[in-house]
């Protein structure tokens, strides 16, 4: 936890297919909860891992390259969603307490944040990244991570009825 | 508890609460295939019954639900396999003639199926000198579209490059020419290679390595028959299909790639939203053209992608089978060409009938992920092979997990097969990557 990016990084030999196999997983879940769709985070996973496999000579040299998969999936799902003319709020799943999820209200509220600081609050709390990770992973810079982190914890304190 | 970790709890069992065994209903068929790509065609064919017998799951689809030529809708599913087969550069780019004006470099692109998009560059910048490679497909009523690989130059050099080539068999197109079935060696494919004045154009023909069956007579003789093509005057190449045998049109799966050092810039043609950047300047980045039909995919360094957003110039779209915007400048009437195509798509899917299915045993524990096997097809039997990586997700993971926890419950299972092929019997003996994990798949004909 907590490695930049795009440093010599751990898994020099490792193939793409022991790369996908270790990894698919889990970036498709973190896309899963920021997309939330499973089509989309699945579709974005694969064409996300078809580009890394084209350019596995360079991203396997990146210390931490499912990094650069969440992102570029992410990327494309959005998008995609452009491209298709759907708004993300057009293929948001709803969560209910059907799904089984303990505070449904908390996963409510976090759908009904925008997608980029959707983005940050699952880097930061589901894949448990650092602020220095998430900047690296999302291109953006640590100041913008802190401050879209501020405003999403705001927002959701506020639907929550929390005091901050 | 904090909102933090209140946050933190909710996100995991999000993630976790997704269980690929339960969206038996999101099987669906790829809609078009790479050739590294074609295991997920195959799946997609599938049809499954756990246990009892039970269909739990039919995955040959409506035919609504088939990818429509000039869809804008994504039509991308993917599967990742370990060893795709790689073109060492021993092919001459082609770069077509483009004027220089005033420090600005513009071109017309020509795309397979008609369409034109007229685009400007800045002199100085890089933007095609590693060449111009068209990308597209066609279907033929099967479930999924077969995608091309085409390359400028003669077919036996192209295919060549996938390893040293053999023909298996040789067609005659009806016209005075000659189709031949490659088999590059080590490359686990088998394609249709046809010439076309100066362009090359692989059909993927399924088979081997990649999992799929072959093509069936009857496909394969509609394919040598009904493909054709041609140069146009400026070079660029231009395909037709005799019906049923149809190109594909606009959308997402039509594009034309231009090559550089610095990266690459594909030119989807496809309608869409003009957009700004999907993200940051970094390894991929996309956008919608001001036209709404350019979907703009960049992948290379920040320097470049950042180049080709403030210099890429798009001017004239021209899409082939529409005869201009509506009143309102929206090209909505596509629609109801699309809707027409469908229909007519389901038309062919009737005329060709329902496949013989067969029916697949499986015994032994199943690498949900990787499965590595061995392929050869002779005299009507096959043992399929290769390492993937699967997925076509959730297409073949679900397949797979389904599969996997009837085995894990001791249930019997067996797959039905409703595919285009011939009426083979195919033994699948496939080794996952951990020797822990292993499958033994028999299909045979039951009708």
């Amino acid at each position: 936890m907590g490695k930049q990016l795009n440093q010599p990084r751990r898994h020099q030999t490792e193939t793409f297919a022991d790369f996908y196999r270790v990894q698919r997983d889990a970036v498709f879940r973190a896309l899963l909860v920021t997309l939330r769709n499973p089509d989309a985070a699945a579709e974005a996973v694969d064409e996300a891992m078809a580009r890394a496999l084209e350019r596995w000579d360079k991203i396997s040299d990146y210390d931490r390259p499912e990094a650069w998969v969440y992102r570029v999936g992410l990327n494309w799902a959005v998008s995609a969603w452009r491209r298709t003319r759907r708004e993300v709020q057009d293929v948001i799943v709803e969560p209910s307490t059907e799904d089984g999820l303990p505070e449904p209200e908390v996963a409510r509220a976090i759908a009904r944040l925008s997608i980029r600081h959707r983005a940050v609050v699952v880097c930061r709390y589901y894949l448990d990244w650092s602020t220095a990770d998430t900047a690296a992973a999302l291109q953006i810079s640590e100041g913008t991570v802190k401050s879209r982190l501020s405003r999403a914890l705001k927002k959701l304190a506020t639907e929550l009825g929390e005091d901050r | 508890m904090k909102l933090e970790d209140r946050i933190r709890a909710t996100l995991h069992a999000e993630a976790e609460r997704f269980e690929p065994q339960l969206a038996a209903t999101q099987l669906k068929p790829a809609t078009r295939i790479r050739p590294w790509m074609a295991f997920a065609g195959a799946a997609a064919a599938l049809v499954v019954i756990v246990g009892t017998g039970v269909l739990l799951s039919r995955s040959q689809p409506p035919a609504d639900t088939l990818p429509p030529p000039g869809s804008s809708q994504p039509q991308t599913s993917t599967t990742a396999q370990v060893s795709p087969p790689t073109v060492p550069g021993a092919l001459v780019p082609w770069v077509p003639e483009y004027s220089v004006d005033g420090g600005s470099a513009s071109v017309v692109l020509e795309y397979i199926e008609g369409s034109s998009v007229e685009i400007s560059w800045p002199e100085d910048l890089d933007l095609m000198s590693e060449g111009v490679v068209p990308y597209g497909y066609a279907s033929l009523g099967e479930a999924a579209s077969r995608d091309f690989f085409i390359r400028r130059g003669n077919v036996e050099e192209v295919v060549n490059q996938f390893g040293a080539a053999t023909v298996l068999e040789s067609y005659s197109d009806m016209r005075g020419g000659t189709v031949n079935l490659w088999r590059p060696e080590g490359a686990g494919v088998d394609y249709l290679g046809f010439q076309f004045d100066d362009w090359a154009v692989l059909v993927y023909e399924g088979g081997t390595q990649v999992g799929t069956p072959p093509m069936s007579i009857r496909n394969r003789q509609l394919w040598v028959e009904g493909f054709r093509g041609e140069s146009t005057p400026n070079g660029f190449l231009r395909l037709y299909g005799d019906e049923p045998l149809r190109i594909g049109a606009a959308g997402a799966n039509l594009s034309m790639t231009l090559r550089s050092p610095e990266g690459s810039v594909e030119l989807h043609l496809t309608q869409c939203e003009a957009s700004e950047p999907s993200g940051p300047f970094n390894e991929f980045v996309s956008w919608c053209d001001e036209s709404g039909w350019v979907d703009v995919h960049v992948t290379g360094s920040e320097d470049f992608a950042r180049s080709v957003y403030e210099g890429l110039d798009i001017g004239a779209v021209f899409v082939a089978g529409v005869s201009g915007p509506d009143s309102d400048g929206s090209y909505a009437h596509l629609q109801d060409e699309v809707a027409a195509a469908d229909e007519r798509w389901g038309e062919t899917l009737e005329m060709m009938g329902p496949n013989p299915a067969y029916r697949m045993r499986l015994s032994g524990n199943l690498g949900l992920i990787a499965i590595d096997a061995s392929s050869e097809v002779r005299d009507g039997s096959a043992t399929v092979a290769g390492t993937w990586v699967t997925s076509d997700a959730p297409m073949v993971e679900t397949l797979f997990q389904l599969i996997e926890n009837a085995i894990a419950r001791g249930e019997e299972v067996s797959v039905l097969f409703h595919g285009d092929g011939y009426p083979i019997r195919i033994t699948w003996d496939s080794r996952g990557i951990d020797d822990e994990m292993w499958l033994d798949v028999e299909l045979e004909w039951i009708e």
